[in-house]
């Protein structure tokens, strides 16, 4: 599985502004086979993701993606914008929609603030991962300390 | 109701997890995460890091693919009372709070912190919050997961 990734050369405290928007991240179409390597991968087996019968009896319309492989996307997404997971603080969602095969998720995010704390120079942002018709899939938030220049 | 409001604050048996580059490859490449430092030890320890570092999410696995500690039991997660199937993952939150590398052994130890009902358009739903707090092998905390999961239909 590969990704369209925008990567970014180390961020500054002082190069951020509220407002600007993340560098979005344009995942690969969900297909059966990730499902099933993010199965194996995390350790989560409920056949509900990776057992197309389970999803179709349930009523689902075949297997929905692990909630956690949408927040792994927006991982992802933030790792990339803060050129690691060294600086992140705090990362956390809420799920709002069921994922199906071969459905694409963008991530994107914008920040809402920034202060400085005991000497750390913070950022905060809100994240969202939605599907090619818009819908939401989750939303959160994340926190990260990141380096200044001063 | 099914959630077992007796457990709130209880700590259930401790897991560990031995962190490993293998598995940290294997989770990154899942996610479709081809950042190099996640894949090659010197791409990590040219970004500053000692080893390959743990993207944001990977402490799920810590949760599925770690094991009791023997001899130290309290509860499983079995005496939460959860259904055993058409739990819904609500919200996930991490907070970092040291890092973790391969060659780490984090022990996790979870609590359900709190339970909530809601009459919902599917019947009486029950939100569940669990919190666990992991340490590494010097006792140092490094991690701490707050997830939520909510049952519906428990009026039937």
């Amino acid at each position: 599985m590969t990704t369209e990734t925008a990567a970014q050369a180390k961020i500054f405290y002082e190069d951020v502004e509220v407002g600007n928007e993340l560098p979005p991240l344009v995942n690969n179409p969900v297909l059966h086979t990730h499902l099933v390597r993010y199965a194996g991968a995390s350790g989560d087996f409920n056949p509900l993701h990776t057992d197309p019968q389970v999803g179709m009896n349930m009523g689902l319309g075949g297997p929905i993606a692990h909630g956690m492989l949408i927040m792994g996307f927006l991982g992802h997404f933030v790792s990339d914008y803060l050129g690691g997971p060294a600086g992140l603080k705090r990362f956390g969602v809420r799920f709002q929609g069921m994922t199906h095969h071969n459905e694409v998720i963008t991530c994107t995010g914008v920040i809402t603030n920034k202060f400085v704390e005991n000497g750390e120079h913070y950022i905060e942002a809100s994240i969202v991962a939605k599907d090619q018709n818009g819908d939401t899939k989750a939303s959160g938030s994340f926190n990260a300390a990141l380096p200044s220049k001063g | 109701m099914a959630v077992n409001r007796d457990m709130i604050g209880q700590p259930l048996t401790p897991t560990t997890f031995e962190v490993e580059r293998g598995k940290i490859r294997e989770f990154a490449g899942a996610i479709g995460d081809q950042n190099p430092i996640y894949h090659r030890v010197e791409a990590a320890q040219a970004a500053g890091y000692s080893d390959l570092p743990a993207p944001p999410t990977f402490p799920t696995t810590f949760s599925f693919w770690g094991k009791p500690v023997e001899g130290d039991h309290t509860y499983s997660a079995k005496d939460l009372g959860f259904p055993s199937t058409g739990g819904l993952h609500g919200e996930e939150e991490y907070t970092y709070l040291a890092p973790i590398y391969p060659g780490d052994t984090v022990t996790g130890v979870r609590k359900l912190i709190d339970v909530k009902t809601r009459e919902g358009k599917l019947g009486t739903m029950e939100i569940a919050t669990l919190e666990t707090l992991y340490t590494n092998q010097n006792g140092q905390e490094v991690l701490k997961v707050r997830s939520t999961v909510i049952f519906t239909g428990g009026a039937k």
